[in-house]
């Protein structure tokens, strides 16, 4: 008779084991969501409530808190009215140019890095790549922002703009794949007589779409995240950008939560937006510069 | 001169060769520094001049603004090693949020990627979705989760109490015993899903003959993590360690926006001294010499790895 159950139970154990784990992993993973996904639907809603009623649900907690039950445009439209819109253009604006122009002087780089020999290449490359790893940004933000002064670029856009243009992670992606693409491609063009900046340009670059693209992100969200380097070196008015606006408005209007979260809501979803479909490149990317 | 030697000029009339060397002069020497120039002129002035002069900073006792400026020699680093009892514990909670940061993150992304990489629908969403967190700025998660946290009203204090948890209701970001942990799990919450979704890449980057060899060998699910999974991702593991290692001794953004290392030093770390050094205290000698001292770790980092790796370590 116990053979008879054991075998039973056996037979049993299989189909159940095979439902179980399954609802296990998920039953995880869907902790894992809701720890992400609460506080940033908590923003949401309470960036459409009005502020005396941000905390309303909150305490006692209820589903309401995750919704904008009492919905209005409230915090947005004040933001807005003090401004917030020109420090979104202006962060668009840095963004954009950081990513051409950076992206062209990073592309450059990375093609001599990838494609070319000549004496001091690898010293040159690791001098690169290690100062900017190693060196803490306060430690240079110093004497930086003191060279910046003496060219007179406080309140800038230079002054803004140029420090975002170098950035290693960038040359590495491009070097990376650039010094993977076939010879026989680039040789065929340069018999052909094209110059190297029109083989960069009309062959290598066409096929470079993956790291383009993780590239063009990771400049693209470094500048739009920035808040540091803004704060200290640009505080007028007229330059400030996205995370700038936000941090003063916590010291100025501390209690406006819902317009803080507003100003935050609209912070977080241009990057969200911008990762959600090119994610597999931008992991890809890095996956790649790690494993080097 | 190996570097030039990539074609053999021995068929080559005499005439020729004068042009032929200018075109690898050219090829050699001027092309590759033309393209490198714009990039290298911006490194010059935004990294390499600047810590250039912090390191001579770090041997002055200049304040910051005024133009008096004397030169001192190791003085800083001797009042800062010796001397200064707060910069010994703000190295010690550097040495706490790099020991959070190289278990909570790593376990929980190991976890959950070996769970996503069993997972056939779906998982592009959840990944998605735990990536998220990953790209929002340091202004923006500081501001949701200070919210949070609030004693009085926060969604964590009100929902641990509806479900009858006590002890939530305590100003975390607001007493010296709970606020460097407290802020070591926002940042945690911002970067966990980086790391996840890096792990989850390389382990799918596993062939899947392994697996089946493994499962042919009788391997349960521990002993396949164990033997094919670790090792297939060995080298990103390895790697982020190193990096997240050089990262604690940098941290300061989340810390600067959500205590400036309140309540009383409690979450002081060297990076929110320094900058109270320079921009606050004027003390830009000193500063710039804490700075060095952030660099001479992260170096010591970098050249334990090369060691390890020299070693024969697959890193």
């Amino acid at each position: 008779m116990n053979a008879h159950v054991t075998r039973r139970a056996r037979r049993n154990r299989k189909p159940l084991r095979a439902y179980l784990l399954p609802a296990l992993v998920y039953c995880l993973l869907i902790i894992g969501v809701l720890i992400v996904v609460i506080p940033l639907m908590w923003a949401a809603a309470a960036s459409f409530t009005p502020n005396h009623k941000v905390f309303e649900y909150a305490y006692p907690f209820s589903w309401r808190a995750l919704l904008p039950v009492d919905f209005t445009l409230e915090a947005y439209e004040n933001i807005f009215a003090r401004g917030f819109g020109q420090s979104i253009t202006n962060t668009l604006f840095l963004a954009f140019v950081t990513v051409f122009v950076g992206g062209a002087a990073n592309a450059l780089a990375g093609f001599a890095f990838g494609r070319f020999e000549f004496r001091g290449k690898n010293a040159l490359f690791m001098v690169i790549v290690m100062l900017t790893f190693l060196v803490p940004v306060d430690l240079t933000a110093i004497p930086r922002y003191i060279l910046i002064n003496n060219f007179g670029w406080i309140n800038t856009w230079q002054g803004l703009l140029v420090p975002g243009l170098a950035n290693s992670l960038v040359i590495f992606l491009f070097r990376q794949f650039f010094a993977e693409i076939p010879q026989e491609l680039i040789d065929a063009a340069r018999v052909d007589g094209a110059s190297w900046l029109r083989v960069l340009w009309s062959i290598v670059l066409p096929i470079s779409k993956p790291v383009l693209v993780a590239a063009g992100l990771l400049m693209f969200i470094s500048q739009w995240n920035s808040f540091f380097w803004p704060l200290l070196v640009a505080p007028r008015q007229e330059l400030r950008v996205v995370q700038v606006e936000i941090s003063l408005a916590v010291g100025q209007y501390g209690t406006i939560w819902n317009e803080l979260l507003a100003g935050s809501m609209i912070a977080a979803i241009v990057p969200i937006l911008l990762v959600m479909p090119f994610q597999r490149y931008y992991v890809q990317a890095i996956t790649g510069t790690g494993l080097e | 001169m190996a570097v030039l030697t990539q074609q053999k000029p021995t068929t080559v009339i005499e005439k020729l060769s004068d042009e032929i060397w200018r075109k690898k002069f050219l090829r050699n020497v001027i092309i590759p520094w033309v393209f490198i120039a714009p990039l290298l002129i911006i490194h010059i002035f935004v990294v390499a001049i600047p810590a250039v002069q912090g390191v001579y900073m770090s041997m002055t006792d200049w304040g910051g603004i005024n133009p008096n400026v004397n030169f001192i020699g190791l003085d800083n680093y001797h009042e800062l090693l010796f001397e200064d009892k707060s910069f010994g514990k703000s190295l010690n909670n550097n040495i706490v949020w790099m020991l959070f940061f190289l278990t909570v993150p790593f376990i929980l992304a190991l976890f959950c990627a070996s769970m996503l990489a069993q997972i056939k629908r779906g998982g592009m969403l959840y990944r998605s979705i735990l990536f998220i967190p990953y790209v929002l700025a340091s202004v923006v998660t500081t501001t949701i989760w200070k919210n949070l946290l609030n004693p009085k009203d926060g969604i964590v204090a009100a929902s641990a109490r509806a479900l009858g948890i006590e002890g939530f209701e305590v100003a975390f970001l607001g007493r010296t015993d709970t606020a460097l942990m407290s802020i070591a799990f926002i940042d945690n919450w911002h970067f966990w899903g980086f790391l996840m979704i890096l792990f989850l890449a390389a382990m799918q980057a596993i062939p899947p003959v392994l697996y089946d060899a493994a499962k042919i060998d009788g391997a349960n699910r521990w002993q396949e993590f164990r033997h094919v999974t670790l090792p297939g991702i060995r080298p990103i593991v390895l790697f982020m360690f190193m990096m997240v290692a050089i990262w604690s001794f940098l941290a300061f953004d989340y810390i600067w926006l959500i205590t400036q290392g309140g309540p009383g030093g409690a979450s002081e770390v060297i990076a929110t001294q320094l900058y109270k050094n320079a921009f606050q205290r004027f003390e830009a000698g000193y500063a710039a010499a804490q700075g060095v001292v952030i660099s001479i770790f992260a170096g010591f980092i970098i050249m334990i790895f090369v060691m390890l790796r020299r070693r024969g370590w697959d890193i």
